[in-house]
């Protein structure tokens, strides 16, 4: 089992780079444009799978499922979020395309720095978001380097499963940039859902199919606890789910990479339509496993075990399908994070005159050391996989208030973007990483987080003076009534 | 200019798909299972129909103008 395995991981890690650099084939030019946003030829298949791969992270195709089956009551916040998650994205996609085409925009910062007129408040938003969200990337590698470390009875070292994903993800990413990434996110959308549809009915069939599952589901984790007592962890869930879609860069910049308008809103559809998906599979698979084989802890390990339990010979499926969602992931989060450091750190405060081949360049070498530091990362094993995925979504939703008011809102103003964004950073971490918040989940420090945002935000741009009407109108006016 | 009225539909059926949903696990009357999980697939339903009342008619994409298009990496500001 063990030599077929790693004969399909050959072959996936093979075909995955192979077709990243077909894509490099398939770009405009070697133009920065190309690298960070494809040109702007991108359809909504590309949009919408790009966005649904990177949602469904290795954390996704292990973790997440762990949680819904350990409680799939309170993880129907989770299911409210990825609905409600599309609504965000059109509400900025719709202008934001127009702005970055008009202005040849490739990250948020882009847009933040220009209508707020502070190169340090883009600059600071980019490098807080690129340190809280950094550490993510090497989750990625972590899940597939312990899955087969464990598939091969130990033989082969954690370490090895982690370089090679690495390897593979940055090579393709450094090549073909945003185009490379979005092809093989089509690729890895596909094995995922290909994968569970395969694993549902297996697990269901092990159960003993879906009557019993149903009859069989334990009230204790499958209903609300009475007298209101999962509100709180439902709305998180949501929160985190919802915002996480907007406000992440390795996902959220999809929305500036469309060719026309009319390709982000069958993007955002489709995208409506995936990520649903993803919550429907994760329910079955859930309320599935919790009647087939319950008592697995820690909860992220019981795909696995109902694999080694039921069908061993899907193993090597399950591997490749925790190794798609981890690779679509990680590559997305390295352009993301490339793109912010390149354009809103180095081209606009270190070197304002740097050439597109300087800046092309650049974004390569640093999309090159972000493989490398989430590697260092997860060799070094931090040993709460959730609390670097929760932390990096909860910040960087930060930005998402500002960025709503650049594109509607002609009253925002730069101290108010300052306050908003610099509150609600520093009020997510305090209850992330130094006290205990009060809301459980989650998304209960970003909840606080954005509540203190959205007040300063507001508070302090009416108080203070409006920006001048013919700035704005270069934002805001460029769309007609 | 004429006024959108599925704008306003748009915001209605949002706000009403936010509020059954985040009060569901208040609601008294779902208390078991099959109650649960009734009302999140309905809620997805209403959530999505209340994104595509969105995207095709509260909210369509809107006239704009590419004229004054830049350069990559054009400053757009005084500072």
């Amino acid at each position: 089992m063990l030599a077929v395995t790693l004969i399909l991981l050959v072959i996936y890690l093979g075909f995955t780079l192979a077709l990243g650099w077909w894509a490099y084939s398939k770009r405009t030019g070697d133009t920065e444009a190309e690298f960070f946003v494809t040109g702007w030829t991108t359809g909504f298949i590309g949009i919408s799978f790009s966005i649904a791969a990177t949602f469904a992270s290795a954390g996704y195709v292990m973790g997440t499922i762990g949680v819904f089956y350990g409680n799939p009551a309170a993880l129907t916040g989770y299911a409210f979020g990825t609905t409600f998650a599309p609504f965000l994205l059109w509400i900025i996609g719709r202008r934001l395309w127009v702005l970055g085409r008009k202005y040849r925009y490739s990250t948020y910062g882009d847009l933040l720095g220009d209508f707020y007129q502070s190169e340090k408040l883009r600059m600071t938003i980019a490098i807080l978001v690129s340190i809280f969200f950094a550490p993510y990337l090497a989750v990625n590698l972590m899940g597939p380097g312990i899955l087969l470390n464990q598939a091969s009875g130990g033989s082969i070292p954690y370490w090895v499963g982690a370089v090679a994903m690495a390897c593979v993800g940055t090579i393709y990413t450094i090549r073909g940039g945003m185009r490379a990434v979005v092809w093989t996110d089509i690729l890895q959308t596909l094995i995922m859902v290909v994968g569970f549809f395969v694993l549902i009915f297996m697990v269901f069939g092990a159960a003993g199919g879906w009557g019993k599952v149903w009859a069989d589901l334990p009230d204790k984790i499958a209903a609300y606890k009475p007298g209101g007592g999962s509100f709180w962890i439902v709305l998180s869930w949501f929160w985190i789910v919802a915002f996480m879609q907007a406000g992440n860069p390795d996902r959220a910049f999809r929305l500036l990479i469309a060719k026309d308008l009319y390709s982000i809103r069958k993007g955002v559809i489709a995208s409506l339509v995936l990520l649903n998906l993803w919550t429907t599979i994760a329910f079955l698979m859930g309320w599935s496993l919790a009647v087939g084989i319950p008592g697995v802890t820690p909860t992220d390990k019981v795909v696995g075990a109902a694999i080694a339990k039921f069908a061993p010979f899907l193993m090597p499926m399950f591997m490749i399908m925790v190794w798609a969602g981890g690779m679509s992931t990680l590559d997305s989060g390295m352009i993301g994070l490339g793109a912010m450091l390149t354009k809103d750190v180095y081209r606009r405060n270190i070197n304002p005159k740097a050439t597109e081949k300087q800046v092309s360049n650049l974004s390569r070498i640093i999309t090159l050391a972000c493989g490398v530091f989430a590697l260092v990362v997860a060799l070094l094993r931090p040993p709460t996989l959730w609390f670097f995925i929760a932390g990096a979504a909860a910040v960087a939703m930060q930005w998402i208030p500002l960025m709503i008011g650049a594109l509607y809102w002609k009253r925002a103003t730069t101290a108010g973007a300052w306050a908003g964004f610099l509150s609600g950073v520093a009020i997510t971490a305090l209850f992330k990483y130094v006290v205990a918040c009060p809301i459980p989940g989650p998304g209960g420090a970003p909840i606080l987080g954005m509540v203190a945002n959205v007040v300063l935000f507001v508070v302090v741009s009416m108080a203070t003076t409006p920006m001048d009407e013919k700035h704005v109108a270069l934002y805001q006016g460029v769309f007609r009534k | 200019m004429e006024k959108n009225v599925y704008k306003t539909w748009t915001w209605v059926l949002e706000l009403v798909f936010l509020f059954l949903a985040f009060t569901a696990p208040l609601n008294p009357l779902i208390t078991t299972k099959v109650g649960v999980y009734y009302w999140t697939f309905a809620m997805m339903g209403l959530g999505t129909i209340a994104i595509l009342v969105q995207v095709f008619k509260g909210l369509p994409p809107e006239k704009y103008s590419l004229e004054g298009e830049t350069k990559m990496g054009e400053i757009h500001r005084e500072e």
